[in-house]
């Protein structure tokens, strides 16, 4: 039986191992058919290996003088970290980008809740002489506040301590303000 | 530090005047055009000078340079095959006797009915046929070179040939 025509191609290129070698080559001998092909497969590399093919040597003599003029101007090698380039996966690039977004939002975010939940007080000089005092606390602080207010037996003290530096001249009734009016308060 | 030809000067030159006539002639018959063979040769052994280390043997140097010339080339075929479509819907809008000056550079190169039929073959079996046929090397080592199995090359080398003969008997059809 003669073996695949793929066998011959490797029997050609010396890539068959003994002894399959030896009894491909006695069959090979034998067979017309096998004998056939092996040629035409011999014919062929042959032709290719007889193709003329252009000079090495030029091309060679103008790699030489690159190398020369390469050695003569070395390129200062690899630029700084700050200054190379590189390259993403556009999907890569847009989902650090997102990273980058949601970290922003949400430092923002905690920043705004940091400055809400801290009390502060401000002090006021206003043109006609009075001076307007302004407390900012919690909301939960304020509503409980409020909400002691609407009580009929009033009885809730609240002290400010104001800075002993501040001189200043209590004029008016003191008031409380609504926290829709105060500016820059977004929480209230 | 940078090696310059004069501090490897002996082992570099011992290694371009061994290897270049045979990594040339694989560039050459893979890309089907002498300067584009020259312009892959030259990054390839450019690469091997810049790089830091040598390596071991002549064989490693060996197989490393074709793997190069064979990473370019593959990179050279899809470029050329982005630029081939882009070109082709261009191509229809521009008359035909500006096309035809480009047409005879293109054809200029492989004017060998070989070259030709070979730049028809597809590039995988394009490069295995010529590393069997042009470099002498073993399946093994080809198959070391291409990272693919020795079973593989067998395949693809006999795959090679007979599409190139059928390609080169419809050309001998055609031209006679």
């Amino acid at each position: 039986m003669c073996p695949d025509k793929e066998t011959l191609s490797a029997y050609l290129d010396g890539e068959i191992e003994l002894p399959w070698r030896e009894r491909l080559g006695k069959h090979i001998k034998e067979c017309p058919a096998c004998q056939e092909y092996l040629d035409s497969l011999r014919q062929l590399s042959g032709r290719l290996r007889a193709d003329p093919e252009p000079d090495a040597g030029p091309s060679l003599e103008r790699l030489k003088h690159r190398l020369a003029a390469r050695a003569a101007y070395p390129a200062s090698g690899r630029p700084p970290i700050w200054r190379r380039r590189i390259t993403l996966p556009l999907p890569l690039a847009a989902g650090v980008g997102l990273v980058i977004l949601c970290l922003a939002v949400g430092l923002f975010a905690a920043a705004l809740n940091l400055k809400s939940s801290v009390p502060r007080m401000s002090i006021k000089k206003l043109p006609y002489g009075a001076t307007e005092v302004e407390v900012a606390a919690p909301i939960e602080d304020l509503e409980k506040l409020l909400k002691s207010l609407d009580q009929p037996a009033f009885t809730e003290e609240i002290i400010f301590t104001l800075p002993e530096d501040s001189r200043f001249i209590m004029a008016g009734e003191p008031r409380m303000l609504r926290a829709e009016d105060i500016p820059g308060s977004r929480s209230w | 530090m940078m090696r310059t030809v004069e501090a490897a000067d002996d082992s570099f030159r011992e290694v371009y005047e061994t290897l270049y006539p045979l990594i040339f002639r694989i560039a050459f018959r893979i890309t089907g055009s002498t300067p584009i063979a020259e312009d892959l040769c030259h990054e390839a052994f450019i690469k091997y000078f810049e790089k830091q280390r040598a390596l071991p043997d002549m064989d490693q140097t060996k197989y490393w340079l074709i793997r190069v010339v064979k990473n370019l080339s593959f990179n050279l075929e899809k470029r050329k095959k982005r630029e081939r479509s882009a070109y082709e819907k261009y191509s229809k809008q521009i008359p035909v006797s500006i096309r035809s000056g480009e047409e005879e550079l293109l054809r200029a190169e492989a004017r060998s009915a070989v070259q030709k039929c070979l730049n028809k073959l597809p590039l995988k079996l394009r490069t295995v046929l010529v590393l069997k046929e042009y470099s002498g090397l073993k399946y093994k080592e080809i198959a070391r070179i291409l990272g693919i199995r020795e079973g593989n090359v067998k395949i693809r080398v006999f795959r090679a040939r007979e599409r190139l003969a059928v390609l080169l008997k419809e050309d001998a059809h055609v031209s006679g």
